[in-house]
């Protein structure tokens, strides 16, 4: 039973990895609270919803062909609302401009699609399959392995390319990077768009699996806080092991304690890791 | 060949007049030393000539092109680098690291890995290579700033204050250092308090005093004039 428990949080963990990776990069480049994020995962959902209601799309299509426009909000965002913001001041301005644009999101999208829980079910949404004496649905299946290759994809872009050098040189030292030769500015509006991308994306994989309504990205976005605290701010393979934990963690409680404790063990978590590591599993090295 | 022109420069912040009505020319493949006391502008000029800084009034030409108003990152891919007064290491990362960063932005992962190990050794830095940068006394550390610059392929190469905290043995291998570096062909802006290096390595030298020029020309037929020993002494001196 304890294995079943702990491969279905593993499962769900990968894909809280992924939600919580935009968070952490978007924190390590620009030292930016996004509270937009928990938003970015709901239209990431409604985007897949719509496409699959509407032209039969399936989410894990539909993610890559919603990510161009997500990028291109994410920057529109950075570029006009929080570039302006005096260098002094981005911390916590930012923090309450993320704030007020996700509650402009939420709001119309409960006036577009009204309150009502959303669901995508896809033609195998009900199939399961048995793996080491473990029933996983093949929704939660395929969003996982989808979210692992996406971490992989992630973590080969910032070691192999050119901009994910950038955007590591940018997180260390902004001044040394621009004298070297990096476009810090425009450094700094990609890496929010692609904060943005990461986030709509893992809600577009997690729409098989969650319910989709206008404020579901409030209960993500204390998840992601929760991983990038636990994990390490800026630490992308902190968010990884960060994720797996939550995620193995909520199996465990809503199994041995009630399923209501489930979404307790995030604040838990929080608490904990803010007391007696607060900078994070992985946090206070970094790698190159 | 002149690298670098500055013509009528000024940058005052607000009331304040940094540096006021600046002309210089630096020829290429030279040492150009900058001195003057406390608050003489030295730092801001190289601020404003790595575009740190915006210009107030006047224009910089480097290799014949206008660059006043170019963005920090794009005059460092025309050639312009520097070091910082107090050493701007990537915390958290060795020192190998540190030099490896400015490479991969340019090369291949294998290839930038090589000329690391080059430039940390022409640095004198081989046995500090698996150390963390912040562990470093300020002497390596300034070592490590002009690895890191180095490491840019710079033809102008603004050191600022390479001595400042460093022991007298580190000081040679500092001078020397900088020397091997003009030899190479870098042009090599220096600002520098301590007078027995700037003589020591500058083939040309400016004092600013209060942002403007007071003398200029070869360092020591310039550290006798009346001027500068009132600059930095005061008049009962001169």
């Amino acid at each position: 039973m304890i294995t079943s428990i702990i491969i279905n949080g593993i499962l769900i963990g990968l894909i809280y990895a992924l939600l919580a990776i935009g968070l952490t990069v978007i924190f390590g480049v620009m030292r930016i609270i996004n509270m937009f994020h928990g938003e970015a995962v709901m239209l990431g959902m409604y985007a897949a919803f719509v496409l699959f209601d509407k032209f039969g799309i399936s989410p894990y299509i539909s993610v890559f062909l919603t990510a161009p426009i997500f990028f291109v909000l994410g920057s529109i965002i950075y570029k006009f609302l929080i570039d302006p913001i005096p260098a002094r001041e981005r911390e916590i301005t930012s923090l309450i401009i993320t704030l007020g644009i996700s509650f402009i999101f939420a709001t119309s999208a409960m006036y577009i699609w009204s309150a009502d829980y959303r669901t995508v079910t896809l033609p195998f949404s009900q199939d399961v399959m048995v793996f080491i004496k473990t029933r996983i649905g093949y929704p939660a299946l395929i969003s996982s392995c989808m979210s692992a290759v996406m971490i992989v994809g992630f973590y080969l872009f910032m070691s192999k390319t050119y901009m994910g050098r950038a955007i590591r040189a940018t997180e260390l030292d902004k001044d040394t990077a621009s004298v070297m030769g990096v476009n810090v500015k425009w450094i700094s509006i990609a890496t929010f768009g692609i904060g943005v991308v990461l986030a709509a994306m893992a809600g577009g994989i997690l729409s098989p699996i969650f319910y989709i309504y206008p404020f579901v990205g409030s209960n993500f976005v204390i998840k992601a806080f929760t991983i990038v605290v636990l994990g390490g701010m800026g630490s992308v393979t902190g968010a990884l092991v960060g994720g797996i934990i939550l995620g193995v963690a909520e199996a465990l409680a809503s199994t041995f304690l009630e399923y209501s404790m489930k979404d307790i063990m995030a604040f838990i978590l929080f608490l904990g890791i803010l007391l007696f590591k607060p900078s994070g599993i992985l946090g206070g090295r970094t790698r190159l | 060949m002149n690298i670098l022109e500055i013509k009528d420069l000024t940058k005052a912040f607000g009331g304040v007049v940094a540096v006021s009505d600046l002309n210089l020319s630096i020829r290429e493949g030279i040492i150009f030393g900058v001195v003057g006391p406390n608050g003489a502008g030295k730092t801001t000029l190289i601020n404003v000539i790595t575009g740190v800084e915006k210009i107030t009034k006047g224009s910089i030409f480097f290799k014949g092109s206008d660059i006043g108003k170019l963005p920090t990152f794009k005059r460092s891919l025309e050639g312009i680098t520097r070091t910082f007064q107090i050493p701007q290491c990537f915390t958290g990362l060795t020192v190998f690291e540190n030099i490896l960063i400015p490479l991969l932005l340019r090369l291949p992962k294998q290839e930038a890995q090589l000329e690391a190990a080059r430039i940390a050794e022409r640095m004198f830095l081989k046995d500090d290579l698996n150390k963390q940068a912040q562990m470093l006394s300020v002497g390596r550390l300034k070592l490590l700033e002009l690895a890191k610059a180095y490491a840019t392929s710079p033809r102008l190469l603004l050191v600022d204050e390479p001595m400042g905290g460093v022991s007298l043995d580190m000081m040679d291998s500092l001078i020397n250092l900088i020397k091997s570096l003009r030899d190479e062909g870098i042009t090599i802006l220096l600002v520098e308090h301590v007078m027995k290096v700037v003589v020591a390595l500058a083939d040309e030298l400016v004092v600013l005093n209060f942002g403007k020029q007071i003398a200029l020309g070869a360092p020591q037929e310039v550290m006798k004039r009346k001027e500068v020993i009132e600059a930095y002494l005061g008049d009962e001196y001169a």
